[in-house]
């Protein structure tokens, strides 16, 4: 049975990959000649939005919400306290790109060129070795969702979000931007204007699903925007991996990536978010992530942030019930010429509550990480306990890198802790690698890798092997690491 | 606000007139932050421009209440007037106040405080509009050490200006007390700037502990030429608001800067406490600790940026924050931030917030001692391991007797 996938042959050829290091830029960065065949041109207001919402042949509560969310996008001014945003085309940026009108669940049915580019970044072959489900999104528009049957005989529901607000319109009626109102500040009001595409999941109670579920987004124009809504519930008792995958060919001029993802975790309930975010460096990525986690629900945040001009993340957990907990784990790459201003939040808002955040972030030439991050404990989260800790490694001499945390206690009974240290290669561990016989190449790279293996070690073995490989391309370009 | 440049002109028109319009310029300039720095609060200590107005404008009352000095007091101070003792003098030492400083010792303000400014909005203020101040200078080779005892009315209102250049070699150690009588609720600002020259040391002991109804506004600056050591430990416990912003400027290469500070804030007090190092010089140091307490339904913020510029290389930056928080209506919060602009450096920060330990607290009464003591013993030894560094009796005697009080107060969270 030779064609019979076998994990232990396949992590062996993962890992010869990593040790050869074949991967290239191109893998990704690469164009494809498939043109949109619906676009609404350049810049946004309300003939767009009411266009956006025509094409979707949206009911008038989506319709009328978009409107109001354009009016607060509109009103509220570009956040200054951050990195430089003035590179953002605000009026010559597309909003909404759509690929052929398709939305397949079977890959022979979606169009060659689109399927070609999913080939080449090796989604249909990861969605049959190691996912439950997958849904790829290319512009603005899903074109493929598929779940297998075994956890759809299961009630678990999982299709690009569009799909979702045509056949389970009441339930995501339910969560659509409860945990992030379109008022909560400019990007999240923008998506809420000209959302498009994205993933509904929904776990149903006491269901554990063994396997992750995969989206993966590709911007493939210039100029454009992707703005995709992502909605996760997992219901009292369930147990959910998602992940999601991006990236983008590079242009000269900048697009614009301002993604929602809300997170429902009911009581009992466990779910993982891992995404890879590898966009290209004419980015200008700025996610909005939330999750609410009710009693005794746990929420993990897994993130690798390596491509984008610039990222503002802060993934938060709204610990809503006693019990609850929230693990953040992110590692960021800031490469010559970027800003990753990435963090975490936590609120406390009920007793016994649990929050850890590492952060972990190389800077290489004069690439700048940030570490932002707010941790709150309310009064009444007594015997509530966190601990922040965040390490920044810099490769070169004009390396750069930022820590600013912001941390409110409220209640006496809690206990809080954080921590950040900054620094390079030390030339005793290189000294040390050396005398053990490995050239300086290899031993930067070890001790780079080592440096983030807290969070590897919990990102599934394919991501973290393909992440390795996209860090050691990072810095083996510019003679940092081999 | 707006008339102030005519007050500028008629009022304060010395011969630092340029001096002050610049910085009022500067103030002007100064972007006023247009967002909230919580959820909950604009700011942490809210202080309006109409407390600034009153500041920069002045209200100095006639008596200043019963006025009495520490004997041994080598400066001795009542709200913005000076007086040297003879014995300093006789050291060589130039001890005035910042008016007589401003006409006689021309060539020491052009060298050493006409090229600064300041950075911060409310420190731009205090540049253009104070009334008089404290200027020490104490020439090179000289060891020495002086008691600096300040009383204000509480309820006068001013802006103060201190210098305290220490020529090369020098080696002082400052013991600086802020203390109030009368009452009433005056908006007291004061800038206070050390110029170390090469291979000088300080060491500077500081403890405001005004009536809790004065607001005290505070910015230290540390001018640190090369090899120049400053070691820095500020008590802070009275003032209904403090906003103390203490900030390095070691453009000297190996300088060395440390801070150690305690601060305690009880019943409605505010304290925002503001320790950061911004360094220059190659080869630099700065080791930051501070412990802070609260009870009653105060608040403390500790923030502190380690700001490591592109040639401060082979340098370092340390910054640790601990707060105890026995209080249910209090609250803690803390900002550390670190700076790094070039990889060839060491830095860290760290802080915690929390109350004090139940093992410690179950321990002590377990050898019969009662919760308060208790609370107090622990409190102290928390804040014990940074004043005991200052090797100052009476300021370790002052905060033993700080943190033993507010026992009784304290909230635990083992009860």
């Amino acid at each position: 049975m030779e064609s019979e996938y076998s994990k232990d042959a396949e992590m062996e050829k993962l890992l010869e990959d990593l040790r050869t290091s074949g991967i290239r830029k191109e893998d990704w960065e690469f164009h494809d000649s498939h043109k949109p065949t619906y676009s609404t041109g350049i810049g946004i207001n309300r003939k767009v939005v009411e266009e956006i919402s025509d094409i979707k042949n949206e009911p008038d509560w989506m319709r009328r919400f978009r409107l109001k969310s354009l009016e607060i996008f509109l009103a509220k001014p570009v956040p200054t306290w951050g990195p430089d945003l003035s590179g953002i085309d605000w009026e010559n940026t597309n909003y909404y790109t759509r690929p052929d009108e398709v939305n397949a669940n079977k890959w022979e049915d979606v169009p060659d060129e689109i399927k070609d580019t999913f080939t080449k970044l090796g989604v249909p072959e990861m969605e049959q070795k190691y996912l439950a489900g997958s849904v790829a999104q290319y512009d603005s528009e899903g074109v493929y969702h598929n779940l297998k049957k075994v956890w759809e005989d299961k009630g678990v529901v999982f299709m690009d979000l569009d799909s979702a607000i045509r056949e389970h319109s009441d339930l995501v009626k339910d969560y659509f931007c409860r945990a992030v109102p379109a008022t909560d500040n400019k990007f999240a009001a923008l998506n809420g204007a000209a959302w498009s595409g994205g993933s509904f999941l929904y776990v149903p109670k006491g269901v554990h699903i063994d396997m992750p579920l995969q989206t993966y987004f590709r911007m493939n124009g210039e100029a454009t925007g992707q703005f995709e809504h992502t909605i996760v519930v997992a219901d009292e008792g369930s147990k959910v991996h998602y992940i999601e995958g991006c990236t983008a060919p590079k242009y000269d001029r900048n697009s614009l990536h301002s993604a929602i993802v809300e997170i429902y975790v009911k009581k009992n309930a466990q779910a993982r978010y891992t995404s890879v975010q590898n966009w290209s460096k004419s980015v200008y990525n700025m996610p909005t992530k939330r999750a609410w986690v009710d009693e005794n629900a746990k929420m993990e945040w897994v993130g690798g942030s390596l491509g984008s001009k610039v990222t503002m993340l802060y993934p938060s957990s709204y610990l809503r019930g006693p019990y609850a907990s929230a693990h953040n784990l992110n590692v960021s790459l800031a490469g010559p010429g970027t800003v990753k201003d990435t963090g975490a939040k936590a609120l406390h808002l009920a007793p016994y509550t649990s929050s850890r955040i590492v952060a972990k972030s190389i800077s290489i030439e004069d690439g700048k990480a940030i570490y932002r991050g707010l941790l709150r404990m309310n009064k009444g989260a007594i015997h509530s306990k966190s601990h922040v800790q965040c390490d920044a490694l810099l490769i070169n001499d004009k390396s750069q890198s930022f820590t600013y945390p912001h941390d409110e206690i409220y209640e006496p009974t809690a206990t809080f802790g954080h921590e950040a240290t900054v620094g390079r290669i030390g030339t005793e561990e290189l000294t040390y690698l050396r005398s053990r016989g490995l050239s300086e190449d290899e031993a930067s790279s070890m001790i780079v890798l080592g440096f983030l293996d807290d969070v590897m070690k919990e990102i599934p073995m394919e991501f973290a092997v393909e992440m390795n490989r996209l860090i050691k391309l990072e810095m083996g370009k510019l003679g940092a690491v081999g | 606000m707006e008339n102030y440049p005519e007050t500028l002109k008629t009022i304060l028109n010395d011969e630092a007139y340029e001096y002050r319009r610049d910085s009022f310029l500067a103030f002007l300039k100064s972007p006023v932050r247009d967002y909230k720095e919580s959820p909950t609060v604009k700011d942490y200590v809210e202080i309006s421009d109409k407390d600034l107005e009153k500041m920069i404008y002045g209200e100095i009352p006639d008596t200043a209440g019963n006025i009495i000095f520490d004997q041994d007091a080598d400066i001795k101070i009542i709200n913005d007037e000076v007086t040297a003792s003879e014995q300093l003098l006789k050291k060589g030492v130039i001890a005035c106040d910042m008016i007589t400083a401003i006409s006689q010792h021309k060539s020491l303000i052009e060298k050493y405080l006409i090229p600064r400014h300041g950075s911060e909005r409310i420190e731009h203020l205090i540049n253009s509009s104070w009334r008089n101040g404290l200027f020490i200078y104490v020439p090179e080779n000289t060891k020495l050490k002086i008691k600096i005892h300040n009383l204000s009315d509480a309820a006068s209102s001013f802006a103060y200006k201190s210098a305290i250049i220490c020529g090369k070699d020098s080696a002082v150690e400052l013991i600086d007390i802020y203390e109030s009588t009368g009452s009433g609720r005056g908006i007291q600002g004061k800038n206070v700037y050390f110029f170390l020259d090469e291979y000088s040391k300080v060491k500077y002991h500081y403890l405001q502990d005004k009536l809790d109804t004065v607001t005290d506004i505070t910015f230290v600056k540390q001018y640190q030429d090369k090899f120049s050591e400053f070691s820095f430990f500020h008590i802070n416990h009275g003032s209904s608001r403090v906003l103390f912003a203490n900030e390095s400027r070691q453009f000297g290469a190996s300088s060395d800067y440390r801070v150690y500070g305690v601060n305690f804030s009880t019943g409605s007090q505010k304290m925002d406490i503001r320790d950061s190092s911004f360094q220059e010089g190659i080869g630099s140091s700065a080791d930051i600790q501070v412990r802070g307490v609260v009870t009653g339904s105060s608040s403390t913020i500790h923030r502190g940026n380690i700001d490591l510029e592109e040639i401060a290389i082979k340098s370092s930056g340390f910054y640790d924050s601990k707060i105890l928080l026995l209080s249910r209506d209090g609250y803690a919060n803390s900002k550390p931030g670190l700076m790094i602009k070039n990889n060839d450096t060491r830095s860290k920060h760290g802080s915690s917030i929390s109350n004090v330990d139940e093992e410690q607290i179950f321990y002590l009464r377990s050898r019969g001692i009662d919760l308060n003591t208790a609370t107090g013993m622990v409190t102290a030894g928390f804040v014990g391991s940074i004043i005991e560094k200052a090797n100052n009796q009476e300021f370790t005697k002052k905060v033993y007797e700080y943190a033993e009080g507010l026992g009784i107060n304290a909230f635990l969270g083992t009860n």
